[in-house]
């Protein structure tokens, strides 16, 4: 698949603003998580970690110039993996004691069903 | 029946045939995805379950190594983008000077992982009872840290070999006729090492920086 | 265009020879013919079928008093889990697809091979790879966790050969993977002039369709397997609930993996009784394109039901109402490609071969085993019938009803087209109806059993159970003849059969219009196609169906 541009500069000009822009993105997601933002820390790196994987596919994987099969292809997988996830916390997030954790005792899991729960 | 008799077959049109390698790649891309991603649904619901814990593990993991290697690798994801993006423009020469710095950066990945490997050996940062971490979920952080860290040097060695095929091919007077595929299919490969460990560094090397 | 006579012998009339011409081993090894590949697969997986049918035959040997006759109970353990770890990972995952797909695929969308010839025969070598660490584990004295390695008794408790049967588990995934990989870029991109996606026959979407689950779901299954084997040899606590892990989780992995492989064993069965049926009634599916979208929503919505086999793990109750809800879903597709294949009987000119007997026992088996799938999904009734021998005779309709049916009826309906063979019709007759009441005197009994409250994995019980185990028994007895018979008259006939023509069965579909056995590059001129599948209606003017294409 040839495409882009016919210039030979193009080699440079088209992948090099997207390394320039993962390195500040690094740099950014580096520095930030050690700021105290709480659960913030957590959102914010995992959102940069995003947008750093949708450069690399769209650019330099060429995505952003493929046929519409490619991205049927890609997406599928990300699709079903956002059903795994969305179902899988579907789960946890509705039982009774994932709002409010029972305080564990060392050694013993927080996921066992309260008393309450099996003996209404 | 060999790949070359396929192609000068009338029943096979040519834009098919330069279509079939990427797309075949894609399909694999998104099985391992999804092979990594049963790991990752893992690491979620773990580390939602044991908040406080991981915040704890995860001040042993070493952020210089880890850092360093998100930058080794993506500048090597950018070197091999070069090669193709050459090839392309029949710039062959160039094609052979980006593979080899897409392996040097590939090897340094390792080396520096082979360090940071090491330092955790030191730290007794191995699940059991030398674990230094009071809480036993910090453990669970380790875990998963082996396994996922473990698989992605492992696809990591597996693209090595890869792009040194490729590296090897083009060092040939004569390039094969599907030699663009090969670079282009390689590169697929070597791009998703990289979108994996972009999505791992955030969730090994932040965690409970801030507290 | 030359017309060739019904009963010619085709390798006088092409020049081209065919593809069992070579005799070496390595030919075979080695081979990068996708028909070649097909034959390999279904060498392996017809030794894997009589493992894992002997481990069936102990069992309801022993089964038959209600006391510990000659198993011990960790005995009794590790056969249901060898007859479960080979039945579902050595047989029916690979069976269709690997043996079927690989033979037709490229036959029946008109190309040479499929894409990646040599990513073909290496599936192949990786599935013999992982088989031999299974059949390792075998020897070295069997796996007790059941096929579903339930942690955390998989990864803490267990002492037998977990590792070793994970490890078969999980190399064999990527033998999978790569036949999915090779299928869904086969069909993309080698279809021939004229072939467009909706002139594809019904079982090359049915086997898009299961690849794109096996490509997607198999993967999740690996990581799954490869977290048991890190926890087991490395220590590395993941399930484990003394450091907070949880056990459940693994539930939840395992199963998105597990129940889309439901799907993976049956959306090809689908793909086979539909090419089997419009064949035989000599009439088009009536429905084609619902057919496909049935099929391809099963794919889908067969990835959001998972958790309906977690009603009694400790699931949240409103996740069990959203997958219990999916459930009812997902059973709609699988009711329309029923109605549709009973429509496409409607004023058909139905013949009774032995391939359409095994067709319409699908249908039957198949519907039982959907129904009461639909009993298994509601809450109230899953609480009191699970783990129960009601989920065994469940499952077993859909997969030995229904997918052992049809992998036998496609075995015999294709196989003059793969040796160039015919067998004997009557011997075949008798095995199908054979299979069939066989199967319903084995399973039957167990949806009653199963009701009244006998529990699953278990050698001794209680003796007030002991007629429907009996009966089930005699009944597997039945059903072990009959599925030993198609391996002495197919055998026979490989060697003594009489010369099949290029179309025995006057069917469409571009596989028949090459001789038979096919020539090495499949066809002797590329073919184009102009029309649908399935061109049997009187009215549509099937022409003259034996005469093959040989450009002239």
């Amino acid at each position: 698949m040839s495409g882009g541009h016919p210039d030979r500069r193009w080699i440079w000009k088209s992948p090099f603003p997207v390394w320039l822009a993962l390195c500040v993105l690094l740099g950014a997601t580096g520095t930030i998580a050690w700021l105290p933002l709480g659960i913030g820390n957590m959102l914010v790196s995992t959102a940069i970690g995003m947008i750093k994987a949708i450069l690399i596919a769209l650019f330099f994987m060429h995505l952003v110039r493929a046929k519409g099969t490619l991205w049927l292809a890609g997406l599928a997988g990300l699709l079903f993996l956002f059903t795994m996830f969305l179902l899988t916390f579907g789960d946890y997030t509705t039982r009774p004691n994932w709002w409010h954790p029972a305080p564990v005792p060392p050694g013993q899991s927080n996921l066992e069903f309260p008393e309450h729960a099996l003996h209404p | 029946m060999s790949g070359a008799s396929f192609i000068t077959k009338e029943s096979w049109s040519d834009p098919e045939q330069e279509f079939r390698a990427s797309f075949g790649m894609w399909v694999f891309l998104s099985t391992e995805l999804l092979f990594f991603g049963g790991l990752f649904l893992a690491y979620a619901e773990l580390r939602s379950q044991n908040y406080e814990a991981f915040a704890e593990a995860g001040k042993h993991a070493s952020f210089f190594y880890g850092t360093l290697n998100t930058f080794i690798l993506m500048t090597s994801s950018f070197a091999i983008a070069i090669a193709v993006g050459a090839q392309e423009r029949t710039d062959i020469k160039l094609v052979r000077f980006a593979l080899v710095a897409t392996l040097v950066f590939g090897f340094g990945f390792l080396i520096v992982k082979g360090l940071e490997y090491h330092e955790d050996i030191e730290e007794h940062l191995i699940p059991g009872a030398e674990f230094p971490s009071g809480m036993p979920a910090a453990q669970m952080f380790f875990a998963l840290y082996w396994v996922m860290t473990g698989l992605h040097a492992l696809h990591l060695t597996v693209g090595l070999g890869v792009v040194g095929r490729v590296w090897l091919i083009a060092r040939r007077a004569e390039l094969p006729e599907n030699f663009h595929r090969t670079l282009e299919v390689s590169a697929l490969y070597w791009h998703l090492i990289d979108v994996i460990w972009v999505m791992l560094y955030p969730i090994f090397y932040l965690v409970g920086r801030s507290t | 265009m030359t017309d060739i006579p019904f009963d010619a012998v085709p390798e006088r009339l092409s020049s081209e020879p065919s593809y069992l011409e070579e005799h070496t081993i390595t030919s075979w090894l080695f081979t990068k013919d996708h028909k070649r590949i097909g034959i390999l697969f279904a060498t392996s997986i017809t030794f894997f079928f009589f493992i894992g049918g002997a481990a069936a035959t102990l069992m309801r040997l022993e089964l038959v008093t209600p006391y510990a006759n000659f198993l011990s109970p960790d005995e009794y353990n590790r056969l249901f889990t060898l007859h479960g770890i080979v039945m579902v990972w050595f047989f029916l995952i690979p069976s269709i697809p690997t043996v079927m797909g690989n033979f037709l695929i490229p036959m029946m969308i008109g190309a040479r091979d499929v894409a990646f010839p040599r990513l073909n025969i290496l599936s192949w070598w990786v599935f013999t790879i992982g088989a031999s660490f299974t059949v390792y584990s075998l020897i070295a004295g069997g796996v007790d966790t059941g096929w579903t390695f339930y942690t955390p008794f998989s990864t803490m408790f267990s002492n037998s050969h977990v590792f070793a049967a994970a490890a078969g588990v999980f190399i064999t995934g990527f033998s999978t993977i790569a036949t999915g990989v090779n299928f869904i870029t086969t069909i993309h991109t080698g279809r021939t002039e004229g072939m467009t996606w909706f002139r594809l026959p019904l079982f090359v979407w049915a086997i898009y369709a299961v690849s794109v689950v096996m490509v997607l779901a198999t993967p999740v299954l690996a990581s799954a397997l490869l977290m048991i084997m890190c926890e087991r040899m490395l220590h590395l606590p993941i399930f484990n609930p003394d450091t907070g892990g949880d056990p459940l989780l693994f539930q939840h992995i395992f199963w998105f993996y597990s129940h889309p492989a439901v799907y993976i064993m049956v959306l090809p069965a689908m793909g086979v009784v539909s090419e089997i049926i419009a064949c035989f009634a000599r009439r088009t599916i009536f429905g084609y394109r619902f057919m496909v979208y049935a099929m391809i929503g099963i794919a889908a919505i067969g990835f959001f039901v998972w958790g309906h086999h977690m009603f009694v793990a400790g699931q949240s109750n409103y996740a069990s109402l959203v997958f219990s809800f999916l459930s009812f879903i997902v059973a709609v597709p699988s009711a329309i490609k029923v109605f549709n294949w009973t429509a496409s009987l409607y004023r058909g000119r139905i013949t009774f071969e032995a391939p359409m007997l095994y067709a319409l026992g699908f249908v039957g088996l198949f519907t039982i085993g959907g129904l009461t799938g639909l009993f298994v999904a509601m809450i109230p009734i899953d609480v009191h019938v699970t783990d129960t021998y009601f989920v065994i005779a469940h499952f077993h309709y859909i997969m030995v009803g229904g997918s052992v049916s049809a992998f036998f009826g496609g075995l015999h309906y294709w196989w003059p087209k793969a040796t160039g063979r015919l067998y004997h019709e009557g011997a075949a007759r008798l095995a199908a109806i054979m299979m069939f009441f066989g199967f319903n005197f084995t399973f039957f009994p167990q949806f009653i059993m199963g009701y009244a409250g006998m529990p699953r994995r278990y050698e001794i019980y209680p003796p007030v159970f002991q007629i429907w185990h009996v009966l089930s028994s005699a009944g597997a007895s039945v059903l072990a003849v009959a599925y030993f018979m198609p391996l002495f008259y197919l055998g026979w006939s490989l060697f003594y059969g009489e010369r099949s023509p290029p179309n025995p069965w006057r069917a469409t579909g571009l596989e028949w219009k090459t001789p038979s056995p096919p020539p090495k590059e499949n066809f002797l001129v590329p073919p184009r196609v102009e029309h649908g599948p399935y061109f049997y209606h009187a009215e549509q003017d099937p022409g003259d169906l034996t005469e093959i294409d040989t450009g002239r």
